[in-house]
């Protein structure tokens, strides 16, 4: 890879308007410079090519993939939220009600006697 | 058509604490980012504050929380009701928040209708079904997922969307039965206000228990301590990695509490060789520069396939120079001021940081001299070009 690994250019935020362009020979060269910072919360792929749209969607480690899109334009019913550095993956419309909630187990008896699961015995 | 002034009561800071609006020392100025001028003042809440809002979340939870006295629709009513409200004030609130935090007018609207979009949704999972039937080995017996609310969440949000982030968070979190204490960005603690303004009305029209939510106001010491305060069980939060890792550590250390954070990132837009140039280079635009880059999603780096780089590159450039940062309520202009005069530091240490790893400069980083006034203009942007020294 022609591009020094590890430089502050490459895998330090911004949060300021500058910019890098980075030319890269491939897809496969663009994918590990896009994927070399420590975080991964949104990436853009311009391209008409269907199956490098599909590489992209498999291999792509971020919470938010663009195809023909910029980076920004979230939607509130989609998850929002990164992995790896940038979140643990929330927030996000539904997934965040699941995870605002305890998932817990309530179980009945209807019978007049005790019948065990994984066929344990009941016998006292 | 907006609201051209802010109100008095707009300005003045308060703690929305159980249910009650309490007026204090105004400490924290707010400043328009544009001019630096004062907009207005909160104060800082004190522990007391803290502890007492910490505490009647948790006396709201015997009531919000518990399916025997209120149901999810009753809680998702409360919301629709306070989107409702939301609507009614969009304009005002989006130039509120153009003001205070710097965003232009067009993506403070943007956001306020972000923020519509979401306490919707959450009001509509009021109705939709709520945890499962699931089959047991046993034939007299029926098993069920039963989901019961975790308790009193921490919400703590920053400026650049003041309206929508909060929404997110708050949202998900009372529809679950969950009382928030919320303490937003001290950037932009007025339209934060504003927000539970709205809700107040909400609560008060529903019956809904005092301390259900609680607004507080400060720096990152008050957020601190309700994070680590026993009686709060969620912490979420959305800013910067640093900030965040330290609510994780705090949440991993307790035995009943847990994190939800987003962190920022490092974004890249990749262009292929049979790519529409004229859309890529539009996307690139809007990744690179639209809230003045200062987005967790923005664009850092442009990974562009050598073949078309030069010709990317070129129409990248041409339209950076029409690229205008300034006024955020003058249609003029694409993107508003950074948001202080710290951002402005940052701006011009990273800008020198490329400069030196690259040694391709396609346009020099020229805005130094503006830094008074936190806009950057659109020469001040440096663009460099790898593969890196």
């Amino acid at each position: 890879m022609s591009n020094r690994p590890g430089t502050f250019a490459l895998t330090q935020e911004f949060f300021t308007p500058n910019v890098v362009i980075v030319p890269v020979e491939d897809f496969e060269e663009a994918m590990q410079v896009a994927g070399a910072s420590e975080y991964g919360l949104s990436m853009s792929l311009m391209t008409d090519d269907f199956r490098k749209m599909r590489e992209f969607k498999v291999l792509g480690r971020c919470g938010l993939k663009y195809v023909n899109l910029p980076t920004i334009g979230a939607e509130v019913h989609l998850p929002f939220g990164g992995m790896k550095r940038s979140g643990t993956g929330m927030p996000s419309a539904a997934w965040l009600f699941n995870y605002m909630c305890h998932a817990t187990a309530f179980t009945v008896n209807y019978a007049e006697e005790i019948r065990m699961a994984q066929g344990l015995s009941a016998e006292v | 058509m907006p609201s051209k002034t802010i109100e008095p009561q707009t300005r003045q800071g308060r703690e929305y604490i159980a249910g009650e609006w309490k007026p204090h020392r105004q400490e924290l100025e707010v400043l328009n980012p544009s001019d630096h001028s004062t907009i207005g003042a909160v104060p800082v809440s004190q522990v007391e504050s803290l502890d007492r809002a910490v505490a009647a979340a948790n006396d709201a939870l015997d009531t919000w929380g518990n399916h025997l006295k209120w149901s999810w629709v009753r809680r998702a009513e409360v919301v629709d009701t306070w989107v409702q409200h939301v609507r009614k004030h969009q304009a005002e609130l989006a130039f509120l928040m153009a003001v205070e935090s710097g965003k232009h007018l067009d993506e403070s609207r943007a956001d306020v209708v972000e923020a519509i979009h979401m306490l919707q949704y959450c009001a509509g999972r009021g109705r939709q079904p709520i945890g499962e039937r699931v089959a047991s080995e046993i034939p007299d017996k029926e098993a069920e997922i039963y989901l019961a609310p975790r308790g009193v969440c921490t919400v703590i949000t920053p400026w650049n969307f003041p309206a929508a982030i909060p929404t997110w968070l708050i949202g998900p979190a009372l529809v679950c039965g969950n009382p928030v204490v919320f303490k937003p960005s001290e950037e932009t603690p007025l339209t934060a206000q504003y927000l539970v303004r709205l809700f107040d009305l909400a609560a008060r029209e529903h019956g809904a228990p005092p301390g259900v939510l609680s607004l507080v106001h400060g720096p990152g010491q008050v957020g601190e301590h309700l994070v680590r305060h026993p009686d709060t069980v969620g912490q979420l939060f959305t800013g910067s990695h640093g900030v965040g890792s330290k609510v994780k550590q705090i949440a991993a250390a307790h035995y009943d509490k847990f994190a939800v954070c987003e962190m920022g990132g490092k974004n890249s837009l990749i262009v292929l060789e049979d790519a529409n140039l004229e859309l890529a280079v539009n996307a690139a635009i809007l990744s690179a520069y639209k809230t003045t880059h200062q987005r967790c999603v923005s664009s850092d780096l442009l990974i562009v396939q050598k073949s078309i780089e030069p010709e990317f590159t070129r129409r990248f450039l041409e339209v950076t120079d029409r690229v205008r940062f300034g006024d955020p309520l003058n249609a003029a202009f694409l993107a508003g001021p950074l948001i202080n005069r710290k951002a402005v530091d940052k701006f011009e240490d990273c800008a020198s940081r490329i400069e030196e790893e690259c040694e391709d400069r396609l346009r020099q980083g020229g805005g130094r001299a503006r830094a008074t006034s936190s806009v950057p203009t659109s020469s001040g942007c440096p663009i460099v070009r790898g593969p890196l020294p």
